[in-house]
């Protein structure tokens, strides 16, 4: 039941978080922005709207959208959210959830090929290679937790951290929250590795792989987007909120709260820094990737 | 098992008889495919019952041989690797039967059936085999048998010099196996392949034959720095012999390995370190060596290693487990390896089908040449987009199963073994992953540059589909790779026979294994539960785009007015961001022409990727091999009498020495 | 104690491999005089008896020399050289990263098997130490800059502080003043040197510094 509630939440609130992100940049640029509930408004529009569709494509340029969203629903349902155990979890189920992340980016690559612009192409290109970099972090991260807790499952992970081994661990823990959140930037196509505001050349990873969607398969993957940081998002929280340990509604609504921190947090981060030189991407990466190997190695000391 | 003596005998016959009909194309093929098909059809039957009951076979011929017994055994383990044997063998014969339309009238059809016959019987022989001699004589004629299908073309001077590579590894690596099982045979009498009976036999004869055997059967898997005559094997043979080769022959080796274990026993936690490392390095480089390369064949051989790398690290992971004593573990690794085994038979092979259905269309393999062929070719592009799923490790398709295993065998290992094992574990997770990212990247290279867009070049004649008896193979390969990744809990319990019989565990195990059947069954679930999620986000699309018209408009060029199909993203720009994080590695060379003056005339840009081992190993030795080897060039003349004169002289010396 | 001590630890194996990733040499400076504060620190914290009137002097001497007075000459004979970036070094700095990492586990595995014969907070001390001798000296292989050099040379020293007050428990800090002496002199010289060379050649390459050897 209470999987059910975190999945629909999920669904129901994920696109708020867009929204938080671009309240805090317009605070910090001294404007007021758009609404907080603007990509509820885009969705609702763009569903209501007609689809346009370029005669190189094949059926491949409409299944990216579709099963964008059909993967991160089922992601969903891997994911834990607010200590509750996710609806299906078993061990190694995270492998399971990555994996479709993965499958996610294997047919938008595809449908940004399919187009045959060369911009498109471009995004497509820069997504794989920079993606490529991503998942052996969330791995490393993921098997550092895992021995921490000596639990392999998602849902084990996150009860297994209570406040004695988040008190103890303090330093990996640290180390690992800093890498899932360069991870949790790249992958959701926010500054320093993206600028999800432009599709110019320079800039030009996630925005130009979805230049050419329209209509409701450009709604299916704004939401999924938005799954996605939502996603995201509750890995973070969910390591975040098991430092004090609290009755269940409270430590839901403690992940919500961690959930929008973390949003706001993302806005600051736009807000401060400048999108990083294409070349340095890889770099940074490595270094989230160095972060997270530092954590094992200070684990197996600890242990 | 006298099903399967039969259904070997079937194909021996049936390859003479098509030889012997070669003048008659068409009986030739008939009588080829129909042994085929016989013969598996015979065969399959006590492989599938062995399989599942796990009771082992011993068959005894009645002739002596020197040096031994005649001897065959059919084992789980040997059941498990004839079973695809045969599935593939027969996929292959009926997609060979259209593809050999493509050649011209005076190639000799009755030749590639004949050996095709052989090689399938003799590599079934390989995996019967329960005596060393057997064993040697069946891998000599399958490496003769697979250098004749490979230089089947042998008019072109490339596949020549591919023949000749395979020929000349592959002696090499059988070299190291006689050493092997003239090492094995002295501590396990009459060349038997039955596990070690005597428990005190020094560790350095073990060790040592666990390197030969690494050495030997390595050259024959592929595995990394051993794997330099794939590329070059593979873009030379035709079609379905790649398939079969890299589907099955492949496998050898590995089987090769896991025989090896099976007899040693009780492995030392170094095998399994060793494994590991080498299944990274094997798997890292495998993948990263296909990005660079452009020509669809050679990158499938690529992956190839690749794959033989994800196995090693199951089989490395399988290994720290049993010698630890931890059977979850060990049969997680293991089972990982096996499945993957199987898997990869399955994709790959699908996928050199393919290939050289591409290539009976448009006559080139280059992947930067093709695009746009899925409007063109819908059933191959299919089938090429679940192989490519499946060979990136996927869900909801097989190949993420496998792998799926040897991740749970790897974090069970790092959750319950002792801290001194969390770096190899680690090492394993983050080859995976790495494998998997860079897997992904190269296949949507291939699926995306060659099947979508628009077509780069302009072809003589028209690309249409080709005929079903190519298709339906290819067909038949990815209803596997959907089923088994749907139906992982039942592929799993057919997989535990020969887990039991590697972990020589009894079957009283299997009680920890309720563990990765709980998984496996959530795993299959989860996948279930994503189609329908799936084809619900569809019907949603559906009726959002029903009320509304979908116009279909030329692709927006970003205000350029005169877009050109050469203006795509090709595939050596696609892979272009790895390519330069990875220079360290793969060196590949650059070769331009930039444009001069303000009327530039021509301006060229070129990459090329040369094998790293084979640039900076392989061919410095045998250049200077060659060197010191021509010394003896002189004595190689061809005057007759000189050889006379070299055997008089030789037979003279003899006898002194033999007289004195 | 264990926790800041490990956290510490922590900055001290990230700066490390901050050097080895930022071609910025200001922003390498700054890091240097981050990780000599956080240096200085590191002695109340690693023994059991926590407090001794060595350690203080030993902190204070830390913290003013590495923390203050070398970034402060450093970034002096960087404006006066006129240098800002580390261009072009032997070894790129994705793969510097990577090596780095390797380097760790190397560090990780000698440090951890090395018996240490009383007790500390933290088991991370004879690793992270090694490990930033280790990048010292490869900063000192791979960089091209004299700048580069003199902070390769920096980084080396900090190790071997670190090493010293983990192993040499009773009395380090003679010895440790006299070798901070010895930097100190070190450093002032170079700083002289490498404006004169700049302003000699034009560039502080070192390798072309070889050239002068006839």
């Amino acid at each position: 039941m209470n999987g059910i509630l975190a999945i629909l939440s999920a669904l129901i609130f994920a696109p708020l978080l867009p929204g938080v992100i671009n309240k805090t940049k317009a605070f910090f640029s001294g404007k007021k922005g758009p609404s907080i509930f603007q990509l509820y408004y885009d969705i609702l529009k763009l569903i209501r709207k007609g689809a346009v569709y370029s005669t190189t494509t094949t059926f491949l340029f409409k299944t990216g959208p579709v099963i964008s969203l059909a993967a991160m629903i089922i992601v969903l349902f891997l994911l834990p959210l607010g200590g509750q155990p996710s609806i299906l979890f078993f061990p190694g189920d995270y492998v399971v959830l990555i994996y479709f992340l993965g499958l996610v980016r294997f047919f938008m690559i595809l449908a940004a090929l399919d187009t045959g612009s060369s911009f498109e192409g471009m995004g497509a290109s820069r997504e794989a290679a920079f993606s490529t970099l991503c998942e052996p972090v969330l791995f490393v991260s993921l098997a550092a937790l895992c021995k921490m807790t000596g639990q392999t499952s998602l849902t084990g992970v996150f009860s297994g951290i209570d406040s004695w081994i988040f008190g103890n661990h303090i330093p990996v823990i640290l180390l690992i929250l800093t890498a899932i959140y360069i991870i949790y930037l790249a992958e959701n196509a926010r500054i320093p590795v993206d600028d999800p505001n432009t599709h110019l050349e320079l800039t030009m990873i996630h925005e130009v792989m979805i230049l050419d969607h329209s209509g409701p398969d450009l709604a299916f993957l704004l939401y999924s987007g938005s799954l996605k940081l939502w996603i995201f998002g509750s890995v973070l929280s969910g390591i975040l909120a098991a430092a004090i340990p609290l009755s269940p509604l409270t430590h839901f609504a403690f992940c919500i709260g961690w959930l929008i921190l973390i949003g706001v947090l993302t806005g600051i981060t736009e807000s401060v820094m400048a999108r990083l030189k294409l070349i340095h991407i890889p770099q940074l990466l490595i270094a989230a990737f160095s972060f997270s190997v530092l954590g094992i190695l200070i684990l197996l000391e600890e242990l | 098992m006298e099903y399967l003596l039969f259904s070997l005998v079937l194909l021996f016959v049936s390859g003479l008889a098509s030889l012997f009909a070669a003048r008659n194309r068409s009986l030739s093929t008939a009588f080829a495919v129909s042994g085929i098909l016989l013969a598996a059809g015979f065969g399959i039957i006590p492989v599938i019952r062995c399989i599942f009951s796990g009771t082992a076979d011993m068959y005894s011929l009645p002739y002596p041989i020197p040096l031994g017994r005649l001897m065959i055994e059919l084992n789980p383990l040997s059941a498990f690797f004839i079973l695809p044997t045969y599935i593939l063998a027969f996929c292959s014969a009926l997609y060979s039967y259209s593809y050999l339309h493509g050649f011209k009238e005076d190639k000799s059809v009755g030749a590639y059936w004949f050996f095709y016959q052989i090689l399938i019987a003799s590599m079934i022989l390989v995996f019967l085999a329960a005596n060393g001699i057997v064993f040697l004589f069946a891998w000599e004629i399958m490496t003769i048998a697979s250098y004749f299908l490979i230089s089947f073309q042998h008019e072109k001077e490339q596949t020549k010099k591919a023949g000749w590579i395979y020929l000349i590894a592959t002696h090499f690596g059988t070299c190291f196996l006689l050493v092997f099982f003239i090492l094995l045979n002295q501590i396990n009498p009459d060349f038997n392949l039955s596990p070690l009976t005597d428990s005190n036999v020094s560790k350095i004869i073990l060790n040592c034959l666990f390197i030969f055997s690494w050495i030997g059967f390595g050259i024959k898997a592929g595995m990394i720095p051993f794997h330099i005559w794939l590329p070059e094997a593979h873009p030379a043979a035709p079609s379905p012999v790649s398939a079969v080769l890299s589907g099955i022959m492949i496998k050898t080796g590995i089987y090769g390995i896991m025989k090896t274990l099976v007899i040693l026993g009780n492995p030392p936690v170094w095998w399994g370190w060793f494994l590991i490392i080498i299944g990274s390095v094997s798997g890292i480089l495998g993948v990263l060596f296909a990005l660079a390369e452009h020509d669809l064949k050679k990158l499938l051989a690529y992956h190839s290693v690749e794959n033989i790398g994800i196995i090693t690290l199951g089989l490395g992971t399988g290994l720290i487990g049993l010698s630890e004593k931890n059977i979850l573990i060990a049969s997680l690794g293991i089972g990982g390896s096996l499945l993957h085994i199987f898997n990869h038979a399955v994709f790959k092979s699908l996928l050199f089908l393919g290939a050289g259905s591409v290539y009976c269309q448009t006559h080139s393999l280059d992947i930067d040449h093709s695009g746009g062929l899925m409007k063109k070719m819908p059933v191959t592009g299919w089938t090429f987009l679940i192989g490519s799923i499946a060979i990136s490790g996927l869900p909801p398709l097989n190949g993420f199963v496998s792998e799926f295993l040897i991740y749970l065998a790897s974090f069970t290992g790092m959750a319950s073994l002792s801290p001194a094992f969390i770096m190899i574990f680690l090492a394993t997770i983050l080859s995976l992953a790495l494998i998997g990212g860079l897997a992904l990247t190269c296949f949507t290279k291939v699926f995306g540059i060659m099947f979508l867009g628009e077509s780069r070049t302009h072809f003589a004649e028209p690309v249409k589909e080709s005929p079903s008896w190519m298709t339906s193979p290819m067909i038949l390969l990815s209803l596997f790779c959907v089923l088994i990744g749907l139906f992982a809990p039942a592929v799993f319990k057919t997989l535990s026979r020969p887990i039991l019989y590697i972990t020589g565990s009894s079957l009283s195990s299997i009680s920890d294994w309720h563990f990765i059947y709980e998984s496996l069954n959530m795993l299959s679930l989860s996948c279930t539960v994503f189609l329908v999620v799936l084809f619900l986000v569809i019907l949603l699309r559906r009726f959002l785009l029903s009320r509304q018209p979908a116009p279909y408009k030329e692709t927006w060029g970003c205000g350029f007015l005169f877009p050109s199909s050469r203006m795509q993203y090709t595939a050596s720009s696609f892979s272009d961001p790895l390519k330069k994080l990875f220079q360290f590695i793969l060196r590949i060379q650059k070769t331009h022409a930039i444009p001069e003056s303000y009327f530039p005339k021509e301006a060229s840009f070129s990459t090329h990727y040369n094998d790293i081992f084979n640039r900076f190993f392989y061919q410095p030795v045998f250049s200077k091999f060659v060197k010191i080897t021509r010394v003896f060039k002189g004595f190689q003349h061809g005057m007759l009498q000189m050889y006379v004169l070299y055997i008089a002289l030789v037979l003279c010396l003899l006898l002194i020495w033999k007289v004195k | 104690m264990k926790t800041i001590a490990d956290i510490v630890l922590m900055f001290l194996i990230l700066s490390n491999l901050a050097f080895l990733g930022i071609s910025r040499l200001k922003t390498c400076i700054r890091i240097l005089a981050l990780q000599g504060l956080s240096l200085g620190i590191l002695p109340f914290l690693i023994h059991i008896p926590a407090f001794s009137y060595d350690s203080v002097l030993l902190a204070v001497g830390s913290i003013l020399l590495r923390g203050l007075i070398f970034p402060y000459y450093l970034e002096k004979a960087m404006r006066k050289a006129d240098v800002r970036h580390e261009v072009e070094p032997f070894i790129g700095y994705s793969f510097s990263i990577l090596f780095g990492m390797g380097l760790l586990f190397i560090s990780a595995w000698l440090g951890f098997r090395l018996q240490i014969p009383y007790l500390l907070t933290s088991r991370l001390l004879v690793p992270s130490s090694l490990f930033t001798i280790m990048t010292g000296l490869f900063i000192l292989i791979s960089r091209r800059k004299a700048l580069s050099q003199v902070i390769g040379y920096l980084v080396m020293e900090n190790g071997i502080y670190t090493l010293g007050i983990t192993l040499v428990h009773e009395q380090p800090f003679i010895i440790e003043l006299g070798i901070l002496l010895d930097i100190f002199a070190g450093v002032f010289i170079m700083g002289i040197m490498i404006f004169h060379i700049s302003r000699a050649f034009d560039h502080i390459d070192i390798d072309k510094l070889s050239s002068l050897k006839e």
